[in-house]
């Protein structure tokens, strides 16, 4: 009977602590989808922001995670691997404000990266500074935002009929 | 070789070729070099230690310092170069349609999500070229839009250029002293011990950006990266559902437009008929699809004028 109640202690302990180690990841991209399965023409269930803290509950190969959002976002679904990265990874002077207050000591603690003022100094010192105008009209474009719906539709009517997923 | 250093070298060896197998394009890269470091040490197991060490921790640094915004940062200057030599050409229903073929295929690569999403744009140029930037604007000109003449052909095109952003080509062409003053002043020890001063950091940032270009528009990729290119090029189209054969009809059709001693993808790339030999080694030579005619009519529709003159 102690026996038992041992086992039972070593099992709980060995839960909980599997709960508190869980991996936790941030999105590392301006936007990244939420699939309901791990397919690129599943059903998109939300979209992350860069900086969401996810928490990992599975991993399928190299390409996708099964994970659940930290509040405040409250998705859960499936996301590309190249989508996330660990918090120590991410510079802590990018210019773009994510959600993610529970991670900016840790990101605090990472290297500073290249950011908008990188750039911005070097298109206006080497004389590219029409060039990077372009460049910025083409990434606001709304012409060369492609949603993942929209491949969906896509990859339909040019009766493509993808290897991968359903 | 004694025998502690043969057993040693052939578990190198197994775990080179083990990780080269695992279809993670890091690890294929990991398990290639160190196979590369065996054949360069001679199968010497005690300098292969010394060999592998060195090129794992230059892997490490080349990949794993970087983040995506790192890589977006660089792969825009890159762009911004490439704009300042070539003009956009402005069809929004051509760059649409480009653009609905490249992320379809993104979809199906191993790196579909990077920092601020592909791009894909058309180049007002009679070059038959095409550039993939790290992080990631992909270019490419009306000359190599004349030469594919379905879209399963300009997917081939595309599927090579984002196969070049999976693999991060244009990244490992940065000069690996670089990557040692990046670890020193930008990257997560470095800043904890001595942070880059502005000129400092404005100069690496230049000099990653100028290899980068220089690569892209001079001197090109080697013939193994664009051996890879093609295959895992293929490997994309397969996936997203597109011909695979369309590849080989593709640079059978660029072989026909090249014009000897001409600034284009001749000049960063090798031969099409080496290419289309390399690429039939490791795919083989797949039988055409039937045409699709949704696809052909869309394809005809979308790019009449960009393909025109």
């Amino acid at each position: 009977m102690k026996r038992n109640r041992w086992l039972w202690s070593c099992a709980l302990a060995a839960c909980l602590a599997g709960t508190a180690m869980a991996e936790e990841l941030v999105v590392q991209v301006r936007e990244a989808p939420v699939y309901e399965k791990s397919s690129p023409i599943s059903k998109v269930q939300g979209m992350l922001k860069f900086g969401d803290v996810v928490s990992i509950k599975e991993s399928l190969g190299a390409g996708w995670k099964r994970v659940e959002s930290k509040p405040p976002s409250t998705l859960a679904g499936w996301m590309r691997t190249s989508a996330v990265t660990e918090a120590a990874k991410m510079n802590n002077k990018n210019t773009f404000g994510g959600t993610a207050t529970a991670t900016k000591v840790e990101a605090n603690e990472a290297g500073d990266g290249f950011g908008e003022k990188e750039y911005r100094d070097y298109v206006s010192t080497a004389g590219l500074a029409n060039a990077a105008a372009t460049l910025d009209a083409i990434e606001r474009s709304a012409t060369t935002k492609v949603s993942p719906q929209q491949v969906v539709q896509f990859l339909n009517a040019g009766g493509l009929q993808p290897k991968e997923g359903k | 070789m004694k025998k502690p250093q043969k057993t040693l070298a052939a578990a190198l060896l197994a775990l080179g070729t083990l990780i080269g197998c695992s279809g993670d394009g890091k690890g294929g890269d990991l398990g290639s070099n160190i196979l590369g470091a065996f054949e360069q040490v001679g199968g010497d197991a005690g300098r292969l230690v010394g060999a592998v060490d060195r090129t794992y921790k230059a892997f490490e640094k080349a990949s794993e310092q970087f983040n995506a915004e790192d890589e977006y940062q660089i792969g825009r200057a890159a762009a911004a170069n490439i704009l300042q030599r070539y003009p956009v050409y402005q069809d929004e229903a051509a760059n649409r349609y480009v653009n609905l073929i490249g992320h379809t295929l993104t979809e199906f690569s191993t790196k579909p999500e990077v920092f601020a999403g592909y791009h894909f744009q058309i180049l007002d140029s009679s070059e038959v070229n095409a550039f993939a930037t790290p992080g990631s604007f992909i270019f490419i000109t009306r000359g190599m839009l004349r030469c594919a003449e379905s879209e399963d052909e300009l997917a081939a095109v595309l599927a090579h250029e984002i196969a070049h952003v999976q693999q991060n080509h244009a990244l490992k062409s940065i000069q690996s002293g670089r990557w040692t003053t990046f670890t020193k002043t930008l990257a997560v020890e470095g800043a904890k011990v001595a942070a880059g001063t502005d000129a400092q950091v404005a100069e690496l940032f230049s000099n990653m950006a100028g290899d980068v270009g220089k690569t892209l528009m001079d001197t090109g990729y080697s013939r193994e990266q664009e051996a890879e290119a093609d295959t895992e090029g293929a490997g994309i189209m397969m996936r997203a559902g597109y011909d695979p054969s369309a590849l080989i009809s593709v640079l059978q059709k660029m072989e026909s437009r090249l014009t000897p001693g001409r600034n284009d993808f001749t000049s960063t790339h090798p031969k099409p008929a080496d290419r289309i030999a390399t690429v039939k080694k490791k795919i083989g030579s797949p039988a055409p699809q039937p045409a699709s005619a949704p696809r052909q009519q869309r394809f005809n529709d979308a790019l009449r004028a960009a393909r025109a003159g």
